[in-house]
């Protein structure tokens, strides 16, 4: 047996920040400061792997790390007020301590795509792991390993993006394209409108030596696949981000399962030609 | 591996033993449902008896504490998770060797996966503290199908003492240096070869006796998704209750749920049986549940058993033949029929 | 007798489908294990065949009734579940008449799969065959042979049934078996009654105290059909999931509250509980209390309203204190 520290307890961190990210302000993003500097050592994770975020006496929900390791000293969590731990969280602010477990589940395979060309989808806000990955990707260390970077992302209306700063940042830069739409028009919007399939369809680049990788609520991934796939990309190059509801967050509990793979252990990425072979049941 | 007799007659005084250095645990009937229960010394066992609840709780209570905290912001540790692992030092008599077993399976993802770094220190506390001692079947019961599972009606998985029922005495095999401690604790005098003899062929004879030839392992070599559109699963699931009865009396049942209570200003988080019967069970927080129907979440526990555990573990099933299920479920689903048509893709 | 009840049973549910009167029959099948009771719908004539009727079917077949006012279909059912049916209709979950036909059976008392595996001490695993001779129950198995009155591993909920005969009916499979509409049911409920404050609570903690919370009583419960059941409500979170005390018995006894006035003591919550806790003493207390507050019994009468479900000026307010 492999002797190993409780992987049930959450490390102890401070919430430092809280941002409201959206206009109807049911997406905050929390900034997590370690109150152990070693906690912080153990803490090594890589771009799609996500966290069991834990408030004492509510529960625990898994939420995708959307801090890059590229950036040191706190972690970066989005969440949706939906449920108890979620609406809990919502009423808790700058000071208070709250916990973190993992990092947890596997990352983008960023190894395997070096030199290859990427497009990122997401939508909505199920953007968190995408963020982490464009940052680390834009990073000095990083950036030329990889070739051309192709980013859609869309929300049903600009309040509801997440990251407006990043967003705004990125859209200026060079080394990345940008695609931000909105589903329809809006005052104030000059941007993009549509929604992410069809502008995806639209400046879909090249598939050869590309990768794509999407995240997104289960209609847009229902909509934006065929698009990937009518466009020539092999299912072995779209790379997808699952959820499904979790507790352990590490392989025991048995509750994430798609057919003999665990979401939070095996996933939470999955490539196309996996997830062909296993039951639809996320 | 020493092999020693006990005489029948003799049985009380070793189980008292045995208490007197450990939380001694023996089967025993109870207003006609038979348990675990505390030793009795004025009552200990005559005769085999099989359990209706495994000895899963033993190593997975129904409840398991994990953590304690205070929510109190002016402690000094608020909402600090503070660690509750299990203490004691326990022994379970009587154990049949499908019980046993299933404390090997379960223990394959607990603390013995060779590929998940993170493992239970609750079931291993649990594993270190616990000594089972177990008693060999001289006869498969009703429902019992261990050999098509890979088990055997006297087998030594698990175990750290065996006994062997040999009429007036008993055989007792030390498995493992927990259960020679154990056997120290009262004068055993070695068995003969004749002994030996007589264990080994009461052993031969009770599985000789179960009925013939089918292995349910062939299942684990079909193409999962063939298996997965057989339309074996909405036939069974029309009458199945979704109730969750299968899931608790089976010994490798071990899904699990983890939950947060608050009294006051103290707090516990334990985790406690969950049942992938129950459609709260993969139910997400939106509303979506990827299994909906109890079609689904009944295909979901089969496969899950007989096809992707086995996926994961070198093709060992999750299941020890043990007929619990069987019995107990009040629609009547048989796991043997499941497993009987999962073959036919 | 079994066997023409059996045959008129499969006669009628092959006649029905065979002319598209309905869709589904739903009863019972043989099953593969001693004293097993495995519902089944046949959707075929051919399928009708396996139709079977014991003195295991202890289930209430209403409970895997579709939800709804499409489709037509059959339910054997005994006197119990069809004051179900009534209940169901009641409740707006079918329509009784232009959905339902009854095959109605007139029920002589079942068996009690638990009770015949206590009077085994512990050799239940062991049973390999029950017989029933005349008024003897035959369990034997490797090395033991028990013969069991009958009477004694009957239901308790039939030992004192007043309905055995279906109240409502589109065929019966056999003839009326005489029936006690006053018989006493509440010996039981007068003596926890009896009990002192501290011995009453003692006699609820030990009924319960083996309980796991599986669920089966409620999922085999006809009554039981919300779409979110209140254990599983998290906003508010009304009791724990685990088996302390305080949390099982919030839930049977909540449990029973919701069956209050509905519960036509099918006792299937009973033959579903894998160990054996006898809980109808809490739905049989509340139906007693209805009984005497209101004159009321569930699922006798199509056109009265469930006086649960409606105010009247003369409802008694004895727990109104002057």
């Amino acid at each position: 047996m492999i002797e190993v520290k409780n992987p049930f307890r959450p490390y102890p961190v401070r919430i430092d920040e809280v941002v409201v990210e959206t206009n109807d302000k049911a997406l905050r993003t929390y900034k997590l400061v370690f109150v152990d500097p070693e906690d912080e050592k153990a803490f090594q994770y890589q771009p799609g792997q996500f966290a069991e975020l834990s408030v004492a006496g509510k529960g625990e929900i898994p939420i995708g790390i959307a801090s890059s390791p590229t950036e040191p000293g706190f972690l970066l969590f989005t969440i949706n007020r939906i449920g108890l731990v979620t609406n809990a969280l919502h009423n808790m602010g700058p000071g208070q301590i709250m916990g973190v477990r993992g990092p947890l589940g596997n990352s983008y395979p960023l190894a395997q795509m070096k030199g290859a060309n990427l497009l990122i989808i997401g939508g909505g806000y199920a953007f968190t792991t995408l963020r982490s990955t464009i940052v680390y990707l834009l990073d000095p260390a990083n950036r030329q390993d990889y070739g051309d970077i192709h980013v859609v992302y869309g929300a049903r209306e600009p309040g509801l993006l997440l990251y407006k700063a990043e967003l705004e940042d990125w859209q200026k830069r060079q080394d990345i394209n940008t695609y931000i739409t909105v589903d329809r028009e809006f005052p104030g919007w000059t941007g993009l409108c549509g929604f992410v399939p069809a502008v995806t369809e639209q400046h879909c680049p090249s598939p050869e030596n590309t990768y794509a990788l999407i995240c997104g609520p289960p209609i847009m991934i229902k909509f934006t696949q065929p698009v990937l796939e009518k466009a020539g990309f092999p299912p072995e190059r779209i790379i997808m981000s699952l959820e499904n509801r979790m507790k352990c967050g590490f392989g025991l509990c048995g509750r994430c399962n798609v057919g003999n793979q665990y979401i939070c252990k095996d996933g939470p990425v999955f490539t196309l030609a996996q997830l062909n072979n296993l039951p639809r049941e996320y | 591996m020493s092999e020693l007799i006990l005489d029948k007659a003799r049985l009380g005084d070793f189980l008292k033993a045995v208490a007197k250095e450990y939380q001694l645990w023996t089967p025993a009937v109870v207003d006609g449902v038979a348990d675990y229960r505390p030793f009795d010394p004025e009552r200990p066992p005559e005769r085999k008896i099989r359990t209706r609840l495994s000895i899963k709780r033993f190593f997975h209570p129904q409840r398991e504490n994990m953590f304690r905290y205070s929510t109190d912001p002016e402690a000094q540790e608020a909402n600090v998770l503070k660690e509750t692992l299990p203490q004691g030092k326990t022994a379970v008599f009587g154990v049949s060797s499908c019980d046993a077993r299933s404390v090997v399976l379960n223990g394959l993802v607990f603390v013995n996966d060779p590929n998940n770094p993170n493992q239970c220190p609750y079931y291993q506390a649990r594993l270190d503290q616990t000594v089972l001692i177990g008693l060999g079947c001289n006869e498969p019961c009703a429902t019992c199908f261990c050999h098509a599972v890979g088990g055997h009606p006297c087998g030594e998985e698990g175990l750290d003492l065996q006994f062997i029922d040999l009429g007036e005495k008993y055989l007792v095999k030390v498995l493992t240096d927990k259960g020679g401690q154990v056997a120290s604790l009262h004068e055993m005098s070695p068995a003969g070869p004749a002994e030996s003899e007589a264990a080994r062929e009461v052993a031969k004879k009770a599985r000789e006796s179960m009925p013939g030839g089918f292995k349910i392992g062939q299942a684990v070599s079909q193409d999962l998704m063939a298996i997965f559109n057989l339309p074996l699963w909405e036939e069974t699931a029309e009458r199945c209750l979704n109730c969750g009865v299968c899931t608790f009396v089976c010994p490798t049942c071990y899904c699990f749920d983890i939950l947060d209570e608050v009294q006051g200003q103290e707090g516990i988080r334990f985790r406690i049986w969950d049942s992938c019967m129950f459609p709260l069970y993969t139910l997400h927080a939106s509303g979506h549940n990827p299994r909906p129907d109890k079609k689904e979440r009944l295909r979901n526990r089969f496969m899950h058993k007989l096809k992707y555990f086995p996926d994961r573990y070198g093709g060992k099933l999750s299941c020890v033949g043990c007929g619990r299920c069987v019995t107990y479920c009040p629609v009547n689903i048989d796991i043997r029929e499941v497993a009987a048509r999962m073959k036919a893709v | 007798m079994m066997e023409a009840l059996i045959q008129k049973m499969r006669q009628t549910a092959r006649d029905l489908l065979a002319q598209g009167q309905v869709e589904a029959v739903y009863g019972y099948t043989q099953g593969s294990a001693p004293m097993a009771c495995r519902p089944f719908v046949a959707r075929t004539p051919e399928e009708t065949d396996r139709l079977w009727w014991d003195e295991f079917c202890v289930l209430n077949l209403v409970n895997f009734l579709p939800r709804g006012t499409e489709g037509r279909y059959a339910v054997v059912a005994k006197g119990c579940d069809s004051r179900n049916l009534v209940v169901r209709h009641q409740e707006r979950q079918l329509d009784l008449k232009e959905q339902v036909t009854v095959l109605g059976v007139p029920c002589q008392g079942m068996l009690e799969p638990e009770l015949i595996r206590k009077a085994t001490e512990g050799r239940e695993i062991d049973i390999r065959e029950v017989r029933i001779e005349g008024d003897q129950v035959k369990v034997s198995g490797p090395g033991f042979e028990l013969s069991l009155n009958k009477a004694e591993v009957t239901r308790e909920t039939c030992l004192t049934c007043r309905h055995p005969n279906p109240v409502v009916e589109s065929v019966l499979l056999a003839e009326k078996v005489p029936e006690d509409p006053d018989r006493d049911k509440d010996a039981r409920v007068r003596e926890v009654e009896a009990l002192a404050p501290a011995e009453r609570q003692d006699f609820f903690r030990r009924l319960f105290s083996t309980c796991v919370r599986c669920y089966a009583c409620r999922n085999a419960c006809p009554l039981c059909y919300c779409n979110l059941c209140f254990v599983d409500e998290s906003k508010p979170q009304w009791l724990g999931k685990s088996i302390e005390e305080a949390d099982t018995l919030t839930y049977h006894f909540l449990r029973a509250y919701h069956c209050a006035g509905r519960c036509t003591d099918c006792g299937a919550c009973e033959s579903a509980c894998p160990v054996g806790i006898p809980m109808r003493i809490l739905t049989r207390k509340l139906e007693k209390d209805i009984k005497e507050a209101y004159g009321y019994e569930a699922g006798l009468d199509i056109e009265v309203q469930p006086p649960l479900t409606v105010f009247r000026p003369d409802d008694p307010e004895n727990f109104m204190h002057e």
